[in-house]
């Protein structure tokens, strides 16, 4: 691996990559990517719900109500 | 965030890895749009979707009543399977659209006991979780009916409405309010079956599909149908882009019923969305082509009044946008590239933190909103506003007359914007390290466009509105933090006496958010109509500025259009009206201007001047306060520091 390469592994942006997976592997397998995908998306939706709990809502608008 | 998953394993050769280098997220801060970037993005967030649905069924798999009357969860999976065996294509159609993202978000946070993004605490009480968990059998239906895979399944109906997704609805009769309806797929064709009859389905895009409604079968004993029964199929532009007026997880806001907008306005909505992409293709062709990349749907809603346009995007539903009916081609392409930075950061978020979840506890001001928002707020609005900043950049150049005079006024507002949120988004301490180097690069871009000249009009009024959007901000959700400092302000006032030394921690404010704080951008509005369209300003003035926009005044026409004399004589008398005048008190500062030092004090520290004066009240009465304001607040001065220039790199 190189600087640049390692320099994007130290980001941490990358996600696991299942389009090509058909829906019963989808469901059924076991592999480890795939798990820290569902984990990543799990950690995500519980980040999300934490800024909703804080009124994170209504977009970039003002309120005219 | 997890740690990263460990590399391919040997066995899954299929499952590798999306990635986003440190080169693509500079270059999306940078403002850059790059084709292949928005490309990996996209083709993440297509597993991102997919990988939602296998967390749904593993935790649907631990809830085996959550079907209710449908069929197992794992049964409705089984169809989805065969469909995609036979074709799948037709399962990448119906599975891989925006909107399962939001019903799977949705679901999940169900599922896992939390709120679900804006809608209030409770609301998926009324909602049965078998209708939510059934959008999975309504997905598998529509595929089985895309691939021709016979099947028969029941879909959930709500209030009467069978929709399956990507294909279209079917209002039945003699359903309850949570009801379910049958779904058959056979060679001859597939429809809907109610107690009261049966529906035809057609499918969009096929020989047979239109968007008129199909007749409902009435056999024998179904022949007390009710004329509205009918199919509608799902339309779509001629650019391909979905309208999507029908789908229950179409809006951020929440669950929605089907609007069904009628023929002429789909051709409205045709004529509108294709004069923005005209706009965006002339002068912005990196912006046209990432949006046709990444909206295929787009949501309506309601025409919005002038310059208060409507959009919004959900990270849960990348790829689907709501909007207003864009008032003309540059409203719609404003929109569409403020929803398109939504979208792309929503993306980047999935794969990375860029803030730390433990600071989602703070607020704080963004320019754009009249309420404290957390950090992900500021985060969002600032990339959002930044591609409004980007357009308007090009755009001053390319409109003329009064549309170029309003460009530069929007540049103008809004490069500031960006820039001094994300100067604070860096200084909150929210930002992780991947965070900081992407705001750091949005704060670089928008810094370069500071010192580009706009013409003196319209320089002048985009920074009279960012002073009063701040201003007021100030004066609704600060309060002076130790009230008896207020106090003893007001009484040596009243005393005659010079303004006491006071230690600028001792009249130091908190927060304290104003639920009732609106509009703060009707000043901003009235000045663009006076940069649009002078007729229509001039006649909105004679009639009453406040019946078009909210809290508006003689005196905010008079200060837009530069009479700053009348200005102050119109908020004086207002503000020696009773009542509270929060509005008049920053204009009043406006009309004075920074030079003036009440006008510097009403400007930066208002809630002081509101706090001392509320005590005078308090401590003499009504009268004691009449006139007194400007005097007031420049008694005031000396503990309010006047403003330092920002330094260039800061």
């Amino acid at each position: 691996m190189n600087g640049s390469a390692m320099a994007d592994a130290a980001l941490g942006l990358q996600l696991a990559d299942v389009r090509e997976l058909s829906l019963d592997k989808l469901r059924d397998s076991a592999d480890e990517v795939l798990r820290s995908g569902v984990d990543q998306l799990l950690h995500n939706v519980d980040a999300f719900s934490a800024w909703s709990a804080n009124d994170d809502s209504g977009g970039c608008r003002s309120r005219l109500d | 965030m997890p740690a990263a998953p460990p590399g391919r394993p040997p066995d899954s050769p299929q499952i590798g890895l999306h990635t986003l280098s440190g080169t693509d997220v500079d270059s999306l801060a940078l403002g850059r749009l790059d084709h292949g970037v928005v490309r990996r993005l996209l083709d993440a967030e297509t597993s991102y979707r997919r990988l939602a649905l296998r967390a749904a069924l593993e935790l649907l798999r631990v809830q085996p009543g959550a079907a209710g009357p449908l069929v197992p969860v794992d049964d409705a999976w089984e169809l989805l399977v065969a469909a995609e065996r036979r074709d799948p294509a037709a399962a990448r159609a119906v599975i891989d659209r925006p909107f399962t993202g939001a019903w799977a978000a949705r679901l999940l946070r169900r599922l896992r006991g939390q709120p679900s993004g804006a809608e209030p605490a409770g609301v998926h009480a009324e909602l049965p979780l078998w209708v939510e968990v059934g959008y999975l059998h309504a997905l598998a239906v529509a595929t089985a009916v895309r691939a021709g895979c016979a099947c028969t399944l029941a879909v959930p109906a709500r209030r009467g409405v069978v929709h399956l997704p990507s294909l279209g609805h079917a209002h039945l009769a003699g359903l309850d309010l949570w009801d379910h309806a049958t779904v058959e797929v056979t060679d001859a064709g597939a429809r809907v079956v109610g107690p009261l009859a049966a529906v035809h389905l057609t499918v969009p895009g096929h020989p047979d599909g239109s968007d008129r409604p199909s007749d409902a079968d009435r056999p024998g004993d179904l022949h007390d149908a009710p004329s509205q029964l009918h199919w509608r199929a799902t339309r779509s532009l001629a650019s391909g882009v979905t309208i999507e007026d029908v789908d229950p997880y179409r809006q951020v806001s929440g669950t929605a019923g089907p609007d069904w907008l009628p023929a002429v306005q789909i051709a409205e909505w045709e004529s509108r969305l294709a004069a923005a992409r005209r706009v965006l293709r002339a002068g912005h062709p990196r912006t046209a082509a990432a949006l046709d990349a990444t909206i295929t749907a787009i949501v309506p809603r309601p025409a919005a009044q002038r310059f208060r346009s409507f959009s919004a995007t959900s990270a849960d539903a990348v790829g689907s946008v709501e909007l207003s009916v864009p008032s003309d081609g540059v409203d719609g392409a404003v929109m569409l590239s403020h929803e398109l930075r939504h979208a792309v950061l929503g993306i980047v978020t999935h794969l990375g933190d860029l803030l730390d979840p433990a600071a989602a506890a703070r607020r704080y001001r963004v320019p754009w909103r009249d309420d404290p928002r957390p950090a992900r707020g500021m985060l969002q609005g600032m990339y959002a506003f930044f591609g409004v900043a980007d357009f308007w950049h090009v755009q001053r150049h390319l409109a003329r007359g009064n549309e170029a005079m309003l460009a530069h006024f929007e540049f103008a507002l809004w490069r500031g914007a960006v820039f001094d949120t994300g100067r604070e988004l860096l200084r909150t301490g929210a930002l992780t390290a991947l965070g900081r180097r992407f705001v750091t690069g949005v704060v670089t871009t928008v810094r370069s466009w500071l010192t580009e000249p706009v013409p003196a009009e319209a320089g002048r009024l985009a920074e009279l509105a960012t002073t009063d959007a701040r201003a007021l901000w100030h004066v609704h959700h600060h309060l002076v933090a130790r009230s008896q400092v207020a106090r003893g302000l007001a009484a040596a006032w009243l005393a005659g006496a010079q303004v006491p030394p006071v230690e600028p921690a001792a009249i130091a404010y908190r927060l304290d958010p104003d639920p009732d704080a609106r509009a703060f951008d009707t000043r901003a509005c009235l000045a663009r109509l006076w940069l649009a369209d002078r007729d229509v300003f001039r006649r909105t003035e004679r009639e009453g500025a406040q019946r078009v926009y909210r809290g508006a005044s003689a005196a905010d026409c008079a200060l837009v259009r530069g009479d700053r004399d009348r200005a102050r004589a119109l908020y004086l008398a207002q503000l020696n009206r009773p009542g509270q005048h929060r509005r008049a008190l920053v204009g009043l500062g406006l009309a004075l201007g920074a030079d003036h030092p009440a006008g510097r004090v009403l400007q930066m520290r208002p809630e002081l001047v509101a706090a001392v004066t509320r005590e005078v009240v308090r401590s003499d009465g009504p009268a004691a306060a009449q006139g007194v304001v400007p005097h007031l607040a420049a008694w005031l001065a000396p503990l309010v520091a006047p403003p330092s220039p920002a330094p260039p790199d800061a």
